[in-house]
């Protein structure tokens, strides 16, 4: 509780851990375990398959992180944090890296000129999936290929509305700039396959065959993957900025930190 | 994905992904260009969407203390599907939602996460050590017994700061501005109002249609009564601010959310049922907390009424339960002439952890280190002090089912007004009902099936039209499919409540199932059957069936007395959350924990009143 209590004293925490040395070695099976715990997949051939395959850079990468949570743990420990149990190991690391947050980013803002930055250079992740407008009728098999074929050749005669709608679908007969995965899990696979194909326009199309039966398809608008303008999620994209702006200023101080150990790899 | 694809993936997320938000210096919310956004002309082409309309962060007393530390802007984030760090872990929902409404605790707002973080002193003894302790044990425990205060209507000096209050409701009203996006995703400016008398729980959501909003939210620090609550909404509404509210947890009630007495215990009026429907047209009826539909003592007939039960309480309980409660509002009707709980039905999550992932298979806990998966051996073996049994009994549930004309804020809150939604324990099961008078049978086929349904009768909320001369019992037509993503369905139900000469009853029909059962002599349909594999964490789709349709017609239909109707959908038997923990932490499971559950869906109700 007393070492719980400095944390907010500030600074307090800098001194050096006197019982845990200043080296820290990490090998193989450190890294297993390591992406054990990150992954929670427990299958250890599977994990070590993993890492065999992992390149050098992201090899690298992972070698400084697990090193850097060594040292946030052991200087964690020197306050007394894990006084529990060994459990509270990932709850310690977290402590120690807002302590350092609180310290390092203390009124800390982005321009805007970082916020453009930081859009040029993270636009993927603001992608929106490619997405559908459409209607369709639903043709039920036996004979589904057949009758949707029969009423296509009607539909696109006929000068005025259909006067007849196909079969019950289970779900939906119109559907919204709704999302490919969506679609994918109420068609199936070769559906969303195909009308990625078709050409967005008013007249019906088809059939296409789904996982429940054959369709016609009134599709209206395609929208592709694409990243939305800077202008319409800037707020979005400033706060991302500011907190990858406080993420880097706390990876800068753990590896401070961390430049008081020696790492080596075994 | 392959474990080694998975590794490589997640080799690439950042060790400690930072918190979001914006702690010291809000964005300023940009000016959206006005979106198209295409809404049915129809009722019939009317969708499916699926939300949450009951979610905390640490914004909320009770979910800063347990060490929650996501932001609301989190909330929505995830709810979208995006990743978010929560606890440490990087947690991502399988299935994004289409709407959320966050429903931080409007008590002591945002000012409990400000003192954890060392930025607000709480004068008194204690409190330093307390907020400073950030270990799960008996310290977060008494830290979440004094932080939980303010639902109990006391002030604590510093975590009252109105100023503050005021702030932080702003920043919920930024995030919820920032990421409603029409057409997309909705995000819903709201507040919990959380009177807690005793240990009885009268809580409400409140969620506002927008685009204006009041100033402050309501808390129990204003007021312990929810009639309090009810002058806030209608002097908002007034100014042109509307709003709903949502009792919920009536389980945790003790008996007293629907009482027949108003909350001062003088005999109800009908200007007051009047002004209790205009505010609450929905009830929440499962969440994280408990499923409060019946009890198995309140329903005896109703073999499924045993679901996701967190306690069943001492004493008549009728008073907690939603069943009982809509025929007590059949009840006060024929007195009154106003039903106080004509209630629509909405699931929600009540998660304290900022993250709406009500999806079994992926659920990372609920209460921030109040059930922290780290310590798996605390969730599926221990009793928790607070429940009297296991962790493991808390429910990955529930979301809410609306029929909208669009995802746009105002389709999506007209929706609701008219109660055209429906409940679910969490997997996204669409459901339609429609009651009318004479033949439906027509109705079951046809891809145009839901526009003409929607020109015979009324959808699930509504009430009956008058009974043409000569009519028989109310017919109606229920239709279900199954989550691309979860179990088949076994059944579909309808419960019938009624009156007669001046009682209630209850009788729970089944209308469509799946394969090839009989009737048994009292024209029940026996179980589908079970393939849930403990050991292995899993379940096939190889029973049950991905779509029920079907019709009926009330055999037992007194033209004189009022009746509500509604549908319940069952899935086959899948595997409960605790399961999936117990596969992977190798931690074996208590054998006070149940292993499965049959997921299910209730429609909102449809009701008769005689002319």
């Amino acid at each position: 509780m007393v070492a719980g209590a400095a944390l907010y004293v500030g600074a307090a925490w800098l001194a050096p851990t006197p019982d845990s040395g200043r080296s820290i070695v990490i090998d193989e099976d450190r890294l297993v375990t390591a992406l054990q715990q990150r992954s929670g997949v427990t299958d250890e051939r599977a994990v070590r398959a993993g890492l065999a395959a992992m390149p050098a850079t992201e090899l690298a990468k992972l070698v400084h992180e697990t090193a850097a949570e060594e040292a946030l743990w052991r200087e964690g420990r020197a306050l007394g944090l894990d006084v529990v149990d060994g459990v509270v190991r990932m709850r310690v690391l977290q402590q120690m890296r807002l302590i350092l947050a609180g310290e390092a980013t203390r009124g800390m803002t982005v321009s805007d000129a970082e916020v453009g930055e930081f859009y040029a250079a993270n636009r993927s992740s603001y992608g929106e999936p490619a997405a559908f407008t459409f209607s369709h009728l639903f043709y039920a098999d036996p004979q589904g290929e057949a009758r949707s074929r029969t009423a296509l050749a009607r539909l696109r005669a006929a000068t005025e509305r259909p006067d007849q709608w196909g079969d019950r679908f289970l779900y939906q007969s119109t559907y919204s700039s709704t999302g490919a995965q969506e679609i994918a899990a109420q068609f199936g696979i070769g559906f969303i396959a195909a009308i990625a194909q078709l050409t967005p326009g008013l007249s019906w199309q088809g059939p296409v065959k789904s996982d429940h039966g054959w369709h016609l398809v009134l599709l209206r608008a395609k929208e592709e993957a694409r990243v939305p303008p800077l202008v319409t999620i800037e707020a979005r994209v400033r706060e991302d900025a500011l907190a990858a702006k406080r993420a880097r200023a706390v990876d800068a101080s753990v590896d401070r930190l961390l430049a008081r150990y020696h790492v080596s790899e075994r | 994905m392959d474990p080694v694809k998975l590794i490589a993936a997640l080799a690439l997320l950042p060790l400690g992904a930072c918190t979001r938000g914006h702690e010291d210096n809000p964005p300023p919310i940009s000016p959206k260009p006005a979106a198209e956004v295409s809404l049915a002309t129809d009722p019939g082409d009317r969708v499916a969407l699926f939300g949450d309309l009951h979610l905390h962060t640490s914004y909320s007393l009770d979910a800063s203390a347990s060490r929650t530390e996501t932001l609301p802007a989190d909330a929505y984030r995830y709810a979208m599907g995006e990743p978010i760090t929560y606890l440490g872990a990087t947690i991502k929902r399988r299935v994004p939602l289409d709407f959320l409404a966050v429903t931080d605790h409007a008590e002591y707002l945002g000012n409990v996460r400000l003192a954890t973080q060392g930025k607000l002193e709480v004068p008194g003894a204690g409190w330093r050590e307390l907020l400073a302790d950030h270990k799960p044990g008996p310290a977060m425990y008494e830290l979440m017994n004094r932080a939980t205060a303010g639902i109990r209507g006391e002030s604590t000096p510093g975590l009252s700061d109105p100023a503050l209050v005021r702030s932080h409701w702003q920043d919920e009203i930024d995030a919820a501005e920032r990421y409603n996006r029409p057409g997309r995703f909705t995000a819903f400016v709201a507040f919990e109002y959380s009177p807690t008398i005793g240990r009885d729980h009268l809580h409400r959501n409140v969620i506002f249609r927008g685009p204006k909003y009041p100033a402050m939210p309501f808390g129990a620090t204003d007021s312990l009564r929810p009639e309090a609550l009810w002058e806030y909404a209608n002097a908002n509404r007034a100014n042109g601010i509307d709003s709903l509210m949502i009792p919920h947890n009536s389980n945790l009630s003790n008996g007293r959310q629907f009482a027949f007495n108003d909350f001062a215990g003088q005999p109800m009026t009908r200007e007051y049922a009047l002004n209790r429907l205009r505010n609450e047209p929905l009830v929440e009826i499962t969440q994280n907390k408990g499923t409060s539909e019946t009890l198995p003592k309140l329903s005896p007939d109703d073999e499924f009424a045993d679901f996701e039960l967190l306690v069943q309480g001492d004493g008549d309980q009728r008073g907690g339960y939603v069943r009982p409660a809509l025929q007590r509002g059949l009840e006060i009707d024929e007195r009154l002439g106003a039903n106080p709980f004509q209630y629509g039905f909405v699931g929600a999550s009540d998660f304290h952890s900022g993250a709406s992932s009500s999806e079994e298979d992926n659920f990372p806990g609920g209460l921030g280190q109040g059930d922290w998966h780290e310590l798996p051996k605390t969730i599926l073996q221990e009793d928790s002090p607070i429940l009297r049994g296991p962790l493991a009994n808390l429910s990955a549930s529930g979301i809410t089912g609306v029929w909208a004309d669009g995802n746009t804020r105002e389709a999506i809150f007209d929706a609701l007004r008219r109660r055209e939604t429906y409940a679910t324990s969490g997997p996204r099961i669409r459901v339609r009902l429609f009651a009318g008078w004479g033949d439906a049978a027509q109705l079951a086929s046809g891809g145009d099936w839901a526009r003409r349904a929607y020109q015979w009768g009324v959808p699930m909320g509504g009430d009956l039209a008058r009974p043409p001369a000569g009519a028989g019992g109310p017919s109606f037509i229920v239709h279900a499919a199954r989550d691309p993503n979860s179990g088949n369905l076994d059944r579909i139900q309808i419960v019938k409540l009624w009156r007669q000469d001046g009682k209630s009853f209850e009788k729970i029909h089944d209308v469509i199932w799946s394969g090839n059962r009989a009737r048994d002599a009292n024209g029940r349909v026996g179980p589908v059957g079970n393939t849930v594999d403990v050991a292995n964490a899993r379940y096939s789709n190889s029973i049950g069936a991905p779509e029920l349709v079907g019709t009926w017609t009330d055999p037992d239909f007194d033209p004189a007395e009022r009746a509500a109707y509604y549908a319940r959908v069952l899935e086959i038997p899948t595997p409960r959350w605790p399961v999936y923990l117990a596969k992977a932490s190798g931690v074996a499971l208590s054998p006070k924990v149940k292993t499965w559950l049959q997921e299910r869906a209730w429609s909102s109700p449809v009701w008769y009143h005689p002319q």
